[in-house]
């Protein structure tokens, strides 16, 4: 571990709210330790502004430990920045040079609206969570857990659908703003359980239709999503989805 | 005021059957007719929400964060623990319930630790039908690992992100009764106050932190599952936006609060590496399975770890507790952290660190499997530090992490103010003076499926509440206050930043009432704390106004809560003399350095009435009794 | 709107028909091009080059109108599907990024074509006309309606222009780098994933994009060079 400080010139998109115009400010991040993550580097800064009785730089974060999701810039055109495997709170200072200028954007689709500077609006991945990404199962009327086998590789697998974070980050990163990775985590991680099968298909078709009524774009394969993914989750569940969506829309005998 | 548990009575493994025999029911068309409120979408109240919203009742919940999937649970690593006992190595409901009130110094009501040791298979089966893709064996069946404090392994996990994944259940569960239009969701609304009627609790007022408008919203009841106050120390695990001003809040409306010193140090974090650092990062207690925990046998010895020979390093946690070694309980691993720090054996640069190494695991096992079992952690740790921990130990120090301190609540879980229940973290819940690893987890679960549904129908049942109009006396009152409040902050326009206030008032807890406590230090506390709030409200400077989106407000309304929480927690930890779990009193040692409990004058649990910042609060006491755990002294050798 | 309207107006219904569309195409494409090779090899009824038997042989076929207007049809389906999902797509985004990036560890080849597709399939489109009225309706023009003596002959001529020929090379070269990116994709749109696989089919739809691409440039650049010259080689 060696410390080092450097210093940064920030761009910055400033927005007011979501109806006003926006526009990038220059900031100079000046001793900034390499040791220090990127929210902190920004706290740094807006600390400065503080001071100076400005209004500091809005953004969105929480856990700091790359696991809420809250946290979401793109930097230099990248979402969470040019690490890989990384959210913006778990991205280092050290992976920036001395006197590098940075470009920092909120994440920008139609089905994203900017609130204010870096900070946008997701709550269409929740009403597309209410659209079927559940199992239908009451407390109280669950059987015993082991009694149903799920091999290992199969909850494994689950898994690496279900760490999806939703931060947004495939959305920012694809060219059509589409949601097909985040929407196909969640139908993959259930339909590849024993639990999730009853209901397959049909939260497949559910929460397809409710991402198109929020105005995410379609996918095109360009990969981008699964690049940019902080939980580094693979498009191969955005065909799965595919399949499942079209088994409930062609197959189902339900109507 | 005297407290009541409202324990049952009788054979402690019936008393929670028999309670729920004689909670009073309502039907089920019925339950449409009430409203409940639940404030907070983490394990606790996304459960309690989606199970009450699947009973029929009415539910709004609200929680601050843009969605519900990012409360803090979310961030939870190792596991939850349930006695299942398919490992067959002697686990039992009774082992459970006695680890738990054992490894929480004793300082827990028995009847409330049975009942969440009773409940916790059935959450393990309900989390799996909702899909939570736990850990498995190759046969298929469910793997277990071990945690601090016990001799079995009961720990259900799903890699390093457990609360993660079951937090991803309960919210599943909760957008379905979103979805049914049984509960209905205010994302980005924060609670700012509790309205109170006629003694009941009612409603809450909410602040848009969008448009910065404030509401209010009434109910026949509401269910505070807002987490812990561990932000009280500034640098914690805990999330930037974690607060006390829920609790806070309903506190000085009337609500008692309970144990406030009763802090969890969590003994394997990141240690701090600078100035501007926000928050401390854990790593899974798990990781105490295969790493071992050591620092130089010479004070000042700065060689590289791996330079130092195996005879000159001293294994200290496996030296004094040979029973338990690396898997002792979190306090007792937090507090040695610090004797040999204070020794001068400390590691890394600041010398407030020691190592947990891997060497031995990966010569046994390979690094393969231990990469299998905390890839990620390990990942997370060399994003951090920039160090490989597969080659060089790990550095790690404790940090602040969970607060067992919280609103009191009887064993229906409501609080003193009739209507006002309190789930999770959030209460002063089952866990006594220190919370063994992977029950939390286990706690904001089974309040929020299994205990919360039937006692919240209870009340409600003897309680139908006469409706209220946002014209009631009350309503205008607490709306007025917060508006007052807000404006107040944001009028300041002092000269200090709130991060600054947040920054040393943390210093001084961390300093004063963290894992190491004196009379002389907490007095001294006391005085600064009480200047530093006066300074606040005389100096802090909040930009912008209060009808926008404005995230220095907010801290500004959190810091100022956690400020007066700061000082009841000094007083509290004043109070109590003697040792126990999580709280130290230098005062209270044994001739070994290990807590030395006061059971003659301090086996109750210590809720304060709030009088109002600045002034000294009144103390009501619950007794504890315990019938079938033995009081003993606490012993991990 | 009914069940089949709904589906095939998602987004993933539409683009399964984009796949569906474009992978027929290139079944088409594979037999246009083994029909166009046959320019270098001899007649075996006494015509000028392979290619004029094979035109014969092929308006021989009772059902061929037909085939054509599948063909048609799958073409203008295919056409109209992925300029309303390029609206639609550029819709979704709102704004762009004042800087441009990208994480894909494959970079830039990979993201250039799958970036370019619209591009690559507007020149496509613009040289099919062309590409008809060169080899059908000016040659039903010509020798009326029916006439297939005389393909070989009039490739040849046509193509002998440079500027006529470097067209059909770049309009070759650039419905290769349209597969380039399609046939994955495609493949991907209609849902088929298997670890196995999935590996084997991107490798063999690289290389067929690439065979097309040579394949169908061949022609004029053999032509340009001279090395096909009219009356046979």
């Amino acid at each position: 571990m060696s410390s080092r400080t450097i210093n940064l010139t920030l761009r910055v998109w400033r927005q007011t709210s979501p109806d006003q115009a926006g526009r990038f400010e220059k900031y100079e991040a000046k001793d900034v330790s390499t040791d220090a993550s990127f929210l902190e580097m920004l706290d740094q800064v807006n600390e400065e502004l503080v001071n100076r009785g400005e209004e500091p730089i809005a953004f969105e974060h929480d856990c700091r430990e790359g696991i809420c999701g809250t946290c979401g810039i793109v930097i230099n055109g990248m979402a969470h920045g040019p690490q890989h495997g990384t959210t913006t709170c778990q991205l280092h200072m050290r992976q920036f040079r001395d006197g590098e200028t940075l470009t920092l954007e909120p994440w920008r689709a139609r089905g994203f609206p900017v609130l204010k500077d870096l900070a946008v609006d997701r709550a269409a991945f929740d009403r597309i969570m209410a659209a079927g990404g559940y199992n239908s199962v009451n407390v109280g009327n669950a059987p015993d857990a082991n009694s149903i086998l799920v091999s290992r590789t199969v909850a494994s697998d689950a898994f690496d659908a279900a760490t999806c974070i939703g931060c947004g980050a495939c959305v920012a990163a694809c060219p059509n703003a589409s949601a097909m990775l985040f929407v196909a985590a969640k139908v993959g991680h259930l339909a590849t359980l024993p639990q999730g099968q009853p209901e397959a298909t049909k939260r497949a078709k559910r929460m397809v239709d409710q991402m198109d009524i929020e105005g995410f774009g379609a996918c095109t394969n360009t990969l981008e999503c699964e690049a940019a993914c902080p939980k580094e989750i693979s498009t191969k569940w955005i065909q799965k989805m595919n399949r499942l969506y079209l088994k409930a829309a062609l197959i189902s005998d339900e109507t | 005021m005297s407290l009541h548990s409202n324990s049952p009575t009788g054979p402690i493994a019936d008393r929670w059957n028999k309670h729920k025999a004689e909670l009073k029911l309502i039907g089920p068309t019925n339950r449409r007719k009430y409203e409940v409120i639940i404030v907070g979408t983490g394990l606790a109240g996304a459960s309690a929400a989606a199970t009450l919203g699947e009973q029929g009742y009415r539910v709004r919940v609200f929680t601050h964060h843009d969605s519900p999937r990012r409360a803090h649970s979310v961030a939870a690593q190792g596991g939850i623990n349930a006695a299942k006992n398919y490992q067959n190595d002697g686990d039992s409901v009774h082992r459970l319930f006695y680890d738990t009130v054992k490894g929480g110094d004793f300082r827990a009501r028995e009847s409330n630790v049975h009942r969440l040791a009773e409940v916790s298979a059935n959450i393990i089966d309900q989390c799996v039908a909702q899909g939570v893709p736990f850990a498995r064996e190759y046969g298929g069946t469910l793997a277990n690992r071990t945690f601090g404090g016990v001799l079995v392994a009961r720990t259900f996990y799903a890699r390093g992100q457990t609360g993660q994944q079951l937090l991803y259940g309960a919210y599943s569960s909760l957008m379905r009764m979103v979805d049914t239009g049984r509960c209905t969701l205010h994302t980005r609304s924060e609670m700012v106050d509790l309205v109170v009627v006629d003694g009941r609790a009612r409603g809450i007022v909410v602040r848009d932190l969008v448009t910065g408008e404030l509401s209010v919203h009434v109910a026949d009841a509401v269910v505070l599952c807002t987490g812990g106050y561990s932000n009280v120390f500034y640098l914690s695990t805990n999330a930037m936006t974690c607060n006390t001003t829920a609790t806070w809040r309903a506190h000085r409306r009337g609500a008692l609060f309970a144990n406030p010193c009763y802090t969890q140090i969590h003994p394997t974090c990141i240690p701090q590496h600078g100035e501007y650092q926000s928050k401390l990062t854990l790593m899974s207690e798990s990781l105490r399975n295969d790493g071992r925990v050591w620092v130089p046998k010479q004070a000042g010895d700065r060689r590289a770890p791996n330079e130092i020979p195996e005879d000159e390093r001293d294994y200290y946690l496996e030296r004094k507790y040979p029973t338990f070694g690396n898997m002792v309980p979190r306090d007792v691993a937090s507090r040695n952290a610090k004797y040999v720090c204070d020794e001068g054996r400390g590691v890394g640069g600041t010398g407030r660190a020691v190592y947990l190494d891997f060497r031995d695991a990966i010569e046994r096992d390979g690094e393969d499997a231990i990469r299998a079992r905390y890839g990620n952690l390990f990942d997370m740790y060399q994003k951090i530090t920039d160090d490989d921990p597969y080659r060089v130990p790990m550095k790690i120090y404790p940090a602040p992490h969970y607060t067992m301190g919280g609103l009191w609540v009887d064993y229906n879980l409501m609080s003193n103010i009739p209507g006002l229940f309190v789930a999770g973290e959030a209460n002063f819940s089952d866990h006594g003076a220190n919370r063994l690893g992977a029950s939390a987890l286990m706690q904001g679960l089974a309040d929020g499926y299994f205990v919360l549904p039937y006692t919240v129908g209870g009340y409600l049942s003897g309680n139908r509440a006469e409706a209220i109009t946002e014209d009631h006396p009350a309503v205008r009152e607490a709306l007025a206050f917060v508006n007052e409040r807000l404006g107040r902050l944001a009028g300041i326009q002092g000269k200090r930043s709130v991060e600054s206030f947040h920054r040393e008032l943390g210093m001084l807890m961390l300093d004063k009432v963290g894992m190491s406590r004196s009379r002389e230090g907490l007095e001294d506390v006391i005085a600064r704390i009480n200047a530093l709030r006066s300074e606040f409200w005389e100096n802090v400077f909040v930009p912008g106004s209060t009808a926008s989106f404005n995230q220095e407000l907010e801290k500004a309304n959190r810091v100022a809560d956690f400020i007066e929480l700061a000082e009841l927690m000094a007083r509290d930890a004043l109070h109590r003399e003697e040792s126990c779990g999580g709280h130290f009193r230098e005062e209270h040692q044994t001739p070994e350095g290990e807590a030395l409990r006061n059971d003659d004058e301090f086996c109750h649990v210590a809720a304060w009435e709030s009088n109002g910042p600045g002034n000294e609060p009144t103390l009501h006491k619950e007794e504890l009794t315990f019938e079938f755990v033995k009081l003993t002294q606490r012993s991990y050798k | 709107m009914n069940w089949f309207t709904q589906t095939f107006s998602s987004t993933i219904g539409k683009k399964v028909l984009v796949a569906l569309t474009g992978l027929a195409l290139v079944g088409f494409l594979i037999a246009h091009l083994a029909g166009n090779l046959l320019i270098f090899a001899p007649s075996g009824e006494g015509r000028a080059t392979g290619m004029d038997d094979y035109a014969h042989a092929l308006h021989e076929i009772p059902v061929l109108p037909l085939a054509e207007l599948g063909l048609v049809v799958f073409f203008v389906l295919h056409v109209g599907l992925v300029l309303q999902l390029w609206a639609d797509n550029r819709k979704a985004r709102g704004g762009s990024y004042a800087v441009s990036a990208s994480k894909r560890p494959k970079g830039p080849v990979a993201r250039l074509a799958s970036g370019t597709m619209i591009v690559s399939g507007l020149v496509v489109l613009a040289f099919i006309p062309l590409h008809i009225w060169d080899f059908r309706l000016r040659r039903s023009e010509v020798h009326g309606p029916g006439a297939t003596e005389e393909i070989s002959a009039l490739v040849i001529e046509t193509l002998s222009s440079p500027l006529h020929g470097g067209f059909y090379i770049v309009a070759s070269l650039l419905i290769g780098w349209h597969l380039f990116h399609g046939i994955h994709s495609a493949i991907r749109s209609i849902g088929f994933h298997h670890p196995k696989y999935t590996p084997i089919i991107e490798k063999v739809g690289f290389a067929l994009s690439a065979l097309l691409a040579v394949g169908f440039a061949s022609i004029p650049l053999a032509i340009l060079l001279g090395a096909l010259e009219a009356g046979g080689n």
